[in-house]
């Protein structure tokens, strides 16, 4: 080993280079590889080249190959209608499970637990959630006095009678719901719910629509649709109708709104109004309260005083009919003795007795 | 190889070339008519595989199922001449294949053919009724109308004599619509059917119209299971004075709406006013009242007392009354001859106590 060559493998190793073209040389031909399997070919005695024998062996070979692609298995929510020449045999349940296949017999799976659902008005994922698109032409329909509202549902409809279903209805089909030929989830139920929920809502005011009947539309959509499912017998059981946005068209959506302002003003002002009785009345049933209960005391005040005077007038006519002078003189004189310290006092003299006017005052000097 | 081949080709042959010349299926949704060189031979209602001879005999298959007519959005005027834009549906049934191959070919042409009877009985229908009916509670009734009336077809006269038994053909319907009144109509009586027979337009039926209705069934093979309204909307024409209506009709709502608030303040606030007033007043009332009663009440108990001894009453109070009108400062003028000094200047004082001179 060279220092150079060890040098040019260094520099392989870091350098990329691209593979040479010499290499193909190196794979195998097409031609090789066949020859190659042939040689593997077990040699069987009495079936070599040429012999009818190996006819009818890859006829009977394709044969059961035939016959077992008549195996096939139906799940827990599904349903297989059979049909031996066209004509419909029976319908099983799920399982492991043959029948001819084709061109002599036909299995149609057909998923009958699951609950599907149709739009209307409406294509999109999510009403709620904003991700969709109106349509117009489905959406916009006339209420019974004559106005137009916008409404958006959505059908949740079950297959129940998957023989009625595949065999039934004539049905264009939608492709956009991957819904094909001949199933009658497509266009006939559409018509059969557009055809429900417009004579539903031609029977109604607007309002009661857009408010208070918006259950009573669905439960009477649902009934119309059930019974014109069953008159087409389509196979299809409704489950349940939906509204989901019902609204007025955009062009008088603010007159609308403001109706709703309009009630809420209303409701504003009477629940202020109402405020007005509550503050009012009890402060006012208080301050008659106050009144009456003020009256009732004075009353009583009254009559307290009345019954005491009485019972105090009473004790003392008892000591004065046992004693009356003395009473009398000690009543005169208490009197007096309350009196006559607080007054100027003058004494005349009517008789012209020596003492014409004395005055009984501490300060003043007693006169001649 | 070739001796290989043999076999492989014979059943390739018999598979593919001969079997579908003898065998045919009809399939479940499936009506099938056998022809030969045109010529019809028999027909198939019921699915299964089918005999027919190869080459000479042709097979048409025709759907069985439940088959929808979609007619485009047509504008129908109503009774009162106003215009509605009406989108109906129709579904129908092939009954009789032969029939209906002959008189309508396929189903794409159905959709025409059925389509334009289906058309013309809506048409006539809704021009019966007034805009507002067609919209709201007449809709259900007017579409079990057309769905009746559209399978009959208009014959002439002609065409019905020379049915099998003629107007007594238990198929042919004869309407009788009253010119005067509009759209009244009733059916022919026996008697008057047995005078049509001869006479074309009886003197007693001038005031009608006669029109001669055959099943559809019988000419087109196929029947209107259905016929329904999808939609009724106004024109686009008009569609903008209905939206200014509408905003109208909501700005009546929503000043009658604020009218009724401030109504239902001015009632509240009023009735709490009244009520409060009257809630005074009767409590002033209850005080004078009670204030009366106090008095008479007193005046009541304290007259049963002092009127035992009315003197002795009148003399406390005199003397109560004395000190508590002489207050300080007043001047007192006193008599000497008072009962005051009885003692101050008498000599036997003393001696005679108070209550002997009394006595």
């Amino acid at each position: 080993m060279s220092v150079k060559s060890n040098l040019s493998k260094l520099i392989n190793g870091f350098v990329y280079r691209p593979p040479s073209r010499d290499k193909d040389d190196n794979e195998p031909s097409l031609q090789d590889l066949l020859s190659r399997l042939n040689i593997k070919f077990p040699k069987i005695p009495g079936l070599g080249k040429g012999s009818p024998f190996l006819g009818f062996i890859i006829m009977a070979i394709i044969a059961v190959l035939w016959v077992a692609s008549g195996i096939y298995t139906v799940s827990p929510d599904e349903k297989a209608v059979l049909r031996t020449f066209g004509g419909y045999v029976a319908t099983v349940d799920p399982g492991l499970r043959w029948h001819w296949p084709g061109p002599v017999g036909n299995t149609d799976i057909v998923a009958v637990t699951k609950t599907r659902r149709l739009e209307l008005g409406f294509r999109g994922s999510d009403v709620r959630q904003g991700v969709f698109q109106t349509v117009p032409a489905e959406a916009n329909m006339i209420t019974g006095d004559e106005n137009i509202v916008q409404a958006q549902a959505v059908i949740q409809y079950r297959i129940s009678d998957p023989k009625a279903y595949l065999f039934e209805v004539g049905d264009p089909g939608e492709i956009d719901r991957e819904i094909n030929e001949g199933q009658p989830d497509g266009k006939t139920l559409r018509d059969i719910a557009e055809t429900s929920l417009r004579q539903v809502v031609g029977t109604r005011n607007i309002d009661d629509i857009l408010t208070t009947e918006k259950e009573a539309v669905q439960q009477e959509v649902l009934t119309i649709m059930r019974s014109l499912n069953a008159t087409y017998s389509t196979g299809i059981d409704v489950q349940q109708f939906l509204l989901q946005n019902v609204n007025p068209p955009s062009e008088v959506q603010d007159a609308f709104e403001d109706v709703v302002r309009a009630r809420e003003d209303r409701d504003r002002i009477v629940n202020l109004a109402e405020a007005y009785q509550a503050d009012r009345l009890p402060r006012a049933q208080g301050d008659a309260a106050k009144i009456v209960e003020a009256a009732e005391a004075f009353k009583e005040g009254r009559l307290q005083i009345a019954a005491g005077e009485a019972a105090g007038f009473e004790e003392l006519l008892k000591a004065y009919d046992q004693s009356k002078v003395v009473t009398r003189t000690r009543l005169y004189l208490d009197a007096l003795n309350i009196i006559l310290p607080k007054v100027k006092k003058f004494v005349i003299s009517d008789s012209s007795s020596p003492l014409p006017l004395l005055q009984l005052t501490g300060e003043s000097e007693v006169g001649p | 190889m070739r001796r290989t081949l043999i076999p492989i080709a014979v059943v390739a042959i018999l598979l593919f070339v001969i079997l579908p010349q003898v065998f045919f299926v009809v399939n479940e949704t499936e009506l099938a008519i056998v022809t030969r060189f045109g010529a019809f031979q028999r027909e198939f209602q019921s699915p299964g595989l089918k005999v027919k001879t190869p080459i000479v005999e042709n097979v048409t298959k025709f759907d069985k199922r439940l088959l929808r007519l979609d007619a485009p959005p047509t504008s129908l005027l109503t009774k009162d001449k106003k215009n509605l834009v009406i989108d109906a549906y129709a579904r129908y049934k092939i009954v009789d294949p032969l029939l209906f191959y002959q008189a309508i070919g396929n189903e794409l042409q159905a959709e025409s053919k059925l389509g334009d009877i289906v058309n013309s009985r809506l048409r006539d229908e809704v021009a019966q009724d007034e805009q507002e009916e067609v919209i709201s509670e007449l809709r259900e009734q007017i579409m079990s109308r057309v769905t009746l009336a559209s399978n009959f077809v208009d014959i002439s006269r002609e065409e019905a004599i020379n049915l099998q038994n003629g107007l007594n053909n238990a198929n042919v319907k004869i309407d009788l619509v009253a010119k005067s009144m509009d759209g009244v109509s009733r059916q022919a009586t026996p008697s008057e059917i047995h005078t049509l027979q001869t006479t074309p337009s009886p003197l007693e039926l001038t005031d009608f119209e006669i029109r001669y209705k055959y099943p559809l069934r019988e000419v087109f093979g196929a029947e209107i299971i259905d016929v329904r309204i999808k939609r009724a909307d106004f024109p686009d024409a008009i569609q903008s004075s209905v939206f200014s209506r509408m905003q109208a009709e909501r700005e009546r709502i929503a000043s009658g709406l604020r009218a009724e608030g401030a109504q239902r303040d001015a009632e509240i606030r009023a009735n709490v006013d009244r009520r409060v007033t009257v809630l005074l007043e009767t409590a002033l009332g209850t005080e004078a009242r009670l204030k009366g009663e106090a008095e008479s009440e007193s005046i009541a108990i304290l007259a049963a007392s002092l009127n035992k001894d009315p003197e002795l009453y009148a003399f406390q109070r005199y003397l109560q009354t004395y000190s508590l009108t002489l207050t300080e400062g007043d001047t007192l003028v006193l008599s000497a001859d008072s009962p005051l000094f009885k003692y101050l200047d008498s000599q036997d004082g003393i001696e005679e106590p108070l209550e002997k001179s009394e006595n």
